[in-house]
């Protein structure tokens, strides 16, 4: 996964398919993403885990309705006359972003042979979207192993028809277990669906900020959008590994 | 008042589980209260506190020709809702302009409602403060929303309602508007003259603190207080006939009598618990809101969903039914309709999505919008019904707020003039709660009681236009049947409460996905190249250049989603099980070498189809039952969440490719 994407997806073993096997369709041949999550064998351990990746989840969406605000915060610098510089307390998202439009406006001239931000992020930008649509368009195959015991199995088509395989004999605990992985693999899904709204959105916003002075059009700053608002969640990433 | 610890428990049922809505104990809900942020609103309510009259004290607000009439669009409003409802808005010019022209007022276009529009940025523009209401300022007493609450916020409604009288409608089709003028037009204009009959249904089921509490200290007092009233009124020859319809009485089959058999009362006066479900849950739009009677058995002798034949929905009210002119005040659960996220989320916490978008109930908008004749009004509760505020510190029946709207209807005054007494109990338990936060009230009691009983009246509201009354017949006329309206047909669907929508959207082809010309020209040479490219062939994107990764992830978006949109017609829920689960294969849609046990299939209408599972002795699996419910529950959510989320995504990116 590229550096620039959060890490909310890496909680699962998700093995995906090929871009060109993408269809709409529900039969056999329907390719399929694996979400596969090993829980830890204790039960309380693998309870815990479950509970850290909902917690990871709710902060991920905390962070996502705080972007609009962030960026209005940018507005309002700018509107005060303090323009897009740089801080020194700036946040790193921030920070990218700015630089991006730096970059964007032609104000910053890179050494020769330095490689072009924007085209990285263009690129970045490609490849989450591929594997957004990959992600939503190919049956969601939720597998829950406890101690590589195979819990559950719940394959759910994009349009929401969920088939469960149990085992006959699953205790109520294992049976808590891959219900609860299933609702975080889903929900997570969607977060990922609504990290592009969110994206879209931003581009609004980022777009306003430039459009006085650049006329720069909207959809043409979605992948910067799209690279500021995987920041913001990256930034999630960090502050979870310097409390953990 | 109760015990810290003690539950509180609201006027909702979940029709699914048969649980309350809400139950939270008072030390539980203080955290919550704490979390408030919109303090700043909340002092500017302390101007409506120390004020008992809304209107310039030389205006008399009964008279619209002194107290002035508008109505708000949306901005984006389709013009062919104006056109529908042009006769309720000539008629209402003619009564608002008689003596002054700036008394009557259409705000659409840039003058209306505006995305992201507070009461204040609204007012600005329109060049008032706050403060009494001057309708020589341009802005009318009586104000009119037309639109979703996803199009104007209830918490516009809310903001506004405190200095002005205000009211919202909003159709699916634009013969609803229609009726709708028309049945004001004809309750206004032609003489209707209804018995004066009040009718007061007040529920009580077994075992249920809840309905208890309204039917013994909200109903019933009310019964002998508008007994009172009307005793006053007789002797100037307009007494009223006051119908209480109690506890064992107040049946849905007696409800639906009220309602579909012809005779409906003048005002209607319901307390119950309302129906709430599920996020997505499909009978969420439908159903949330309809009144729970006295037929539910109560929280001890019933445990688990709701049977549909206690509670009265919309689909119970027939489309041949005739309410004309009447009046109806419900207290209940989103009896008015229900916002997309809970009003009660712990501070710190993102509040959690209840329905996939903020919505009216269904009920009352059937009501208002009959083909044969609509009710004028109906006065709800937007989210959870508090019965906390009848019985408030220490105050056994702290109802006068319902007493002196339903005693200002029998007088005939306009409903939106009648409710100012919540809006000034609202403003009044504002500018407490205010002083609480302010001194960092540790007194949890205080603070929970002073802000459930504030969120309690901030939230009714008035469905219909605010300026219609009661057209009871006055003294020495004799009452009359309802006429039954005719409203030639009109064709044509209101917009959805999300808009626009996405099919039509990516369906635009291919001027609404192109870029405008602008969109790169001010981009320096290394941008234009990259995003230029990203977006098609050439460096500078044009119509037909080959479509780049950005061109087609727009694409796929839009294929996606007409495709999701035609596929979530039914939903399929199969729960499977095996000895062995490393041989079981997932073939053409289900997992072969395996038993399936249990099978559900939703369709968009309902139609509910359930193969139960069954042990050796041909019991119920009670355990495979729960969770296979468990599973459908969640795909419902699931669903509805990823429809939300996509349509929102879609909007949003249609959004960015609009001009300007």
């Amino acid at each position: 996964m590229s550096d620039s994407q959060p890490h909310i997806l890496d909680r699962w073993q998700i093995v995906e398919p090929s871009t060109a096997a993408i269809t709409f369709s529900t039969t056999e041949t329907s390719p399929v993403a694996r979400w596969v999550l090993d829980l830890p064998s204790e039960e309380p351990a693998a309870l815990a885990r479950l509970q850290s990746l909902q917690t990871d989840q709710q902060a991920a969406r905390i962070a996502l309705n705080d972007v609009l605000e962030r960026l209005e915060q940018l507005t309002s610098e700018a509107a005060a006359g303090e323009s897009f510089s740089i801080q020194p307390d700036q946040a790193a998202p921030e920070e990218e972003l700015l630089d991006a439009i730096a970059e964007l406006r032609g104000e910053v001239s890179f050494a020769p042979g330095r490689p072009s931000k924007l085209k990285q992020i263009g690129g970045e930008f490609q490849a989450g979207t591929d594997r957004l649509f990959r992600l939503l368009s190919h049956l969601a195959w939720v597998e829950t192993r406890h101690e590589s015991v195979f819990l559950g199995r719940t394959v759910v088509g994009w349009s929401g028809d969920t088939h469960t395989l149990w085992r006959e004999d699953s205790s109520s605990i294992q049976q808590t277990l891959h219900q609860r992985n299933l609702k975080l693999a889903l929900s997570t899904r969607i977060l990922y669906l609504r990290i592009l709204m969110m994206s879209t959105q931003a581009a609004a916003k980022i777009s306003l900020l430039l459009g006085s002075s650049a006329g720069v059009g909207s959809v043409m700053v979605l992948p910067i959008a799209w690279r500021y608002v995987n920041q913001v969640l990256r930034e999630l990433d960090r502050h979870r590994n310097m409390i953990n | 008042m109760a015990d810290a610890s003690e539950k509180l428990y609201f006027n909702g049922i979940n029709a699914v589980t048969g649980d309350y809505e809400l139950a939270l104990s008072a030390e539980e809900l203080a955290d919550m209260v704490q979390g408030i942020k919109d303090k700043q609103f909340l002092s500017e309510l302390q101007n409506k506190s120390q004020s008992e009259y809304p209107l310039r004290p030389d205006k008399s607000p009964g008279d619209l020709a002194e107290a002035g009439w508008g109505i708000i669009f949306p901005e984006n409003s389709d013009p062919a809702i104006q056109e529908a409802l042009s006769e309720l808005i000539a008629w209402r010019r003619d009564q608002a302009q008689a003596e002054e022209e700036e008394y009557f007022k259409i705000f659409a276009g840039d003058d209306g409602y505006r995305q992201g529009d507070t009461k204040d940025s609204f007012l600005s523009r329109h060049g008032i403060g706050p403060g009494m209401v001057d309708p020589e300022r341009g802005v009318p007493y009586y104000l009119l929303l037309v639109g979703s609450p996803g199009e104007i916020p209830f918490d516009f409604q809310y903001q506004l309602d405190v200095q002005f009288a205000v009211g919202r409608i909003y159709f699916n089709t634009l013969q609803e508007y229609a009726n709708y003028a028309r049945s004001v037009v004809t309750a206004e204009r032609d003489g209707v003259a209804l018995p004066r009959r009040v009718s007061l249904f007040g529920v009580a089921n077994e075992d249920d603190r809840a309905t208890a509490l309204s039917s013994q200290h909200l109903v019933t007092p009310l019964v002998t207080t508008l007994q009172k009233e009307s005793d006053k009124l007789a002797k100037k020859g307009t007494g009223w006939k006051i119908d209480p319809y109690m506890a064992e009485a107040a049946t849905k089959s007696q409800l639906s009598d009220l309602l579909n058999g012809g005779q409906a009362p003048a005002l209607l006066f319901t307390a119950s618990h309302g129906m709430g479900f599920p996020l997505g849950h499909i009978e969420q739009m439908p159903g949330q809101g309809a009144l729970l009677c006295s037929d539910w058995p109560g929280p001890i002798d019933h445990r688990g969903p709701i049977n549909r034949d206690w509670y009265f929905a919309a689909e119970d009210l027939s489309s041949e039914a005739n309410l004309l002119g009447m009046i109806g005040f419900t207290f209940a659960c989103y009896g008015a309709g229900t916002p997309q996220r809970d009003e009660f989320a712990k501070p710190g916490k993102t509040p959690n999505e209840i329905a996939p978008y903020p919505f009216l109930a269904a009920l009352p908008t059937k009501m208002l919008g009959l083909s044969k004749g609509g009710a004028l009004a109906i006065v709800g509760h937007v989210e959870r019904a508090w019965g906390y505020s009848i019985s408030w510190s220490g105050v056994t029946e702290s109802i006068t707020s319902f007493e002196v709207a339903l005693r200002q209807l029998m007088k005939r005054f306009p409903i939106g003039y009648a409710i100012e007494a919540f809006d000034l109990r609202y403003a009044e338990l504002a500018t407490e709660l205010t002083m609480l936060i302010d001194r960092r009230e540790k007194d949890k009691y205080k603070l929970t009681g002073t802000w459930t009983a504030h969120n309690d009246a901030r939230s009714y509201v008035v469905l219909g236009d605010p300026a219609v009354r009661l057209p009871t017949a006055e003294k020495d006329q004799t009452p009359a049947d309802r006429p039954v309206i005719q409203v030639k047909s009109v064709t044509g669907v209101a917009p959805p409460p999300l808009s626009p929508q996405p099919q039509s959207t990516f369906n635009a082809e291919p001027a609404s996905t192109e870029p405008s010309p602008s969109v790169t020209s001010a981009l320096t040479p290394d941008a234009n190249m990259v995003f230029g490219s990203l977006w098609g062939g050439s460096d500078t994107p044009k119509a037909d250049d080959e479509p780049g990764p950005l061109k087609k992830f727009v694409e796929r978006l839009g294929d996606f989603m007409v495709k999701m949109l035609d596929d979530t017609t039914t939903l399929e829920v199969d729960t499977y099980v095996s000895h062995d689960l490393d041989q079981v294969e997932y073939q053409g849609g289900k997992f072969v070498g395996a038993k399936l046990r249990v099978a559900t299939r939703v369709t968009i209408d309902g139609d509910t189809k359930l193969c139960v599972p069954q042990d050796e002795d041909g019991d119920i699996d009670t355990e495979l039952w729960a969770i296979h419910t468990a599973a459908v529950q969640q795909a419902q959510a699931s669903r509805a969440e990823l429809v939300k989320t996509a349509i929102e995504a879609g909007t949003s990116l249609f959004n960015l490719f609009k001009p300007g």
